[in-house]
């Protein structure tokens, strides 16, 4: 279980968490659904060491290991598709025959065979998405933190990747925060959500689902009430 | 970036030709030898040059002074600028002495190298004094141009400094050190000749610039600078073609 506790934390005169609190439980997925520029992507960097916090307490983080999609795919241009994957797996294992398994292995799971000795300037929005979530997944990590990776692609391509995701997640239970301000991808992929709401950032709802994940249709009966009923929360 | 002269190799023969043209209607106007030679008496004084016995020798110890000079402002400027580059206190301690040796005349350098060193090695000295800042500020502002949000990820997955050196930072930084190279080169051809004009080695450009001033043979004077332009061209031109051949990604639009 990741514990948030009482996070206080500012920019310049600006406030953005003020006892903050959140808990996240193990090898789920967790979603944060909120409007943009609310302190989402702020919340992952605190997570992952990238950004520090004035007060509160943070547990069951610092000694795990972290791998993180970027709203931008921050591939490395000069490295290949396969280069990307095995460059995050050097750093932790020195078996060169074992690098060169994961990264084939989480290439064909992600369907990138094909492209893996590309560049990534010779790759389209979604397969560079799919590069990093290959990366993140090959990358032995406890906490998979993911920061809006699938806004600005197209419905179709959107779908394909969630397809990529659910097979990756199955393959490796990582603890998912997965932040978003798409309702229907936080229903599609959570465990539980979190919606937050104002500024300084406050938990507004929280809902927790028992289901098994899946790739289910946006236009499923389910995913239709769930979405009005959080909707319905949002307006009051 | 700059652009090689070789890239657009018609129109650039085009110009010479017409810049060739020029020179020789203001020969004609001003029909003395001793201000403006004509162009082809300058040719017929290179080829009279590279057929004397110790042409080749001269050339030869010229290029190893240029290339000398270069090596050593290559690595200290590598070196010191990715350091300065990496450590904003350290870039603090070293930034006024990069001013003061880039604020210095050339010609103080000169005069001092020839005091310090054998007269062999004095436009050594100069050429590397005079090349290193270019090569150290470029470096610095390349390893600083490096994609902060590239060296976010390395630090989320625990990249080892040497990895993120060979992988992040020295790619990232590879057009600033090419642009910087180019500019030093041509630099040090000019800095080197200088520095032989004065301190006056045994074979030298320099020394054959100098001797054409004492004789007032002006045909010569232009023969030889038309050989250290072309010198630096030929250097130059291999430059290009050694970074053009392996880093060829670096310089396709995203």
């Amino acid at each position: 279980m990741i514990k948030i506790s009482h996070l206080y934390k500012k920019f310049d005169d600006k406030k953005i968490f003020d006892d903050f609190s959140l808990e996240i439980p193990e090898k789920k997925i967790t979603s944060i659904l909120g409007p943009s520029g609310i302190g989402k992507s702020t919340l992952l960097k605190v997570l992952s060491g990238l950004s520090s916090f004035e007060s509160g307490e943070i547990i069951g983080i610092s000694d795990k290991k972290i791998s993180f999609i970027f709203q931008e795919t921050r591939l490395i241009p000069w490295l290949t598709v396969e280069e990307n994957i095995e460059f995050v797996l050097k750093s932790q294992y020195k078996d060169g025959e074992k690098i060169k398994l994961i990264s084939q292995s989480i290439l064909n799971l992600v369907e990138l065979i094909p492209s893996k000795k590309l560049y990534p300037k010779e790759l389209s929005g979604g397969m560079k998405q799919r590069v990093s979530l290959a990366r993140a997944f090959a990358y032995p990590s406890d906490i998979l933190l993911m920061d809006e990776p699938f806004q600005g692609l197209d419905l179709r391509l959107k779908e394909s990747i969630l397809n990529s995701f659910i097979k990756l997640w199955h393959s490796n239970n990582k603890t998912v925060i997965f932040v978003t301000h798409d309702i229907d991808e936080a229903l599609l992929l959570s465990h539980q959500i979190y919606m937050i709401g104002q500024e300084p950032l406050k938990v507004i709802y929280h809902e927790s689902f028992e289901k098994e994940l899946s790739l289910r249709s946006m236009h499923n009966q389910e995913h239709i009430l769930s979405k009005q009923k959080m909707l319905s929360q949002i307006t009051g | 970036m700059r652009i090689s002269i070789f890239q657009n190799k018609k129109n650039t023969f085009f110009g010479i030709f017409i810049w060739l043209i020029i020179w020789e209607i203001a020969y004609l106007a001003i029909s003395q030898d001793i201000y403006l030679p004509s162009p082809f008496s300058v040719l017929i004084s290179m080829i009279d040059i590279i057929q004397e016995k110790e042409f080749y020798r001269i050339i030869v110890m010229t290029s190893y002074r240029v290339c000398l000079s270069f090596f050593l402002s290559v690595l200290l400027g590598l070196a010191t600028g990715l350091i300065c580059g990496l450590n904003q206190k350290i870039f603090e301690i070293f930034e006024p002495l990069v001013i003061l040796i880039r604020s210095t005349p050339v010609i103080s350098i000169i005069i001092l190298a020839i005091i310090w060193f054998k007269s062999s090695y004095s436009p050594v000295f100069t050429g590397f004094l005079m090349c290193f800042p270019v090569i150290w500020t470029n470096m610095v502002q390349g390893i600083r141009s490096t994609d902060t949000r590239l060296l976010e990820m390395c630090q989320i997955y625990e990249i080892s400094f040497l990895s993120k050196l060979r992988h992040v930072y020295l790619p990232s930084a590879l057009p600033f050190i090419f642009s910087g190279f180019s500019t030093a080169l041509g630099l040090t051809w000019k800095v080197v000749a200088a520095a032989e004009v004065l301190s006056l080695p045994k074979y030298g450009i320099g020394s054959k610039l100098h001797d054409s001033k004492a004789y007032l043979e002006i045909p010569q004077l232009f023969a030889w600078t038309t050989i250290i332009i072309l010198l630096s061209f030929i250097f130059e031109f291999i430059l290009t073609r050694i970074f053009a051949k392996n880093y060829a990604y670096q310089y396709k639009e995203d």
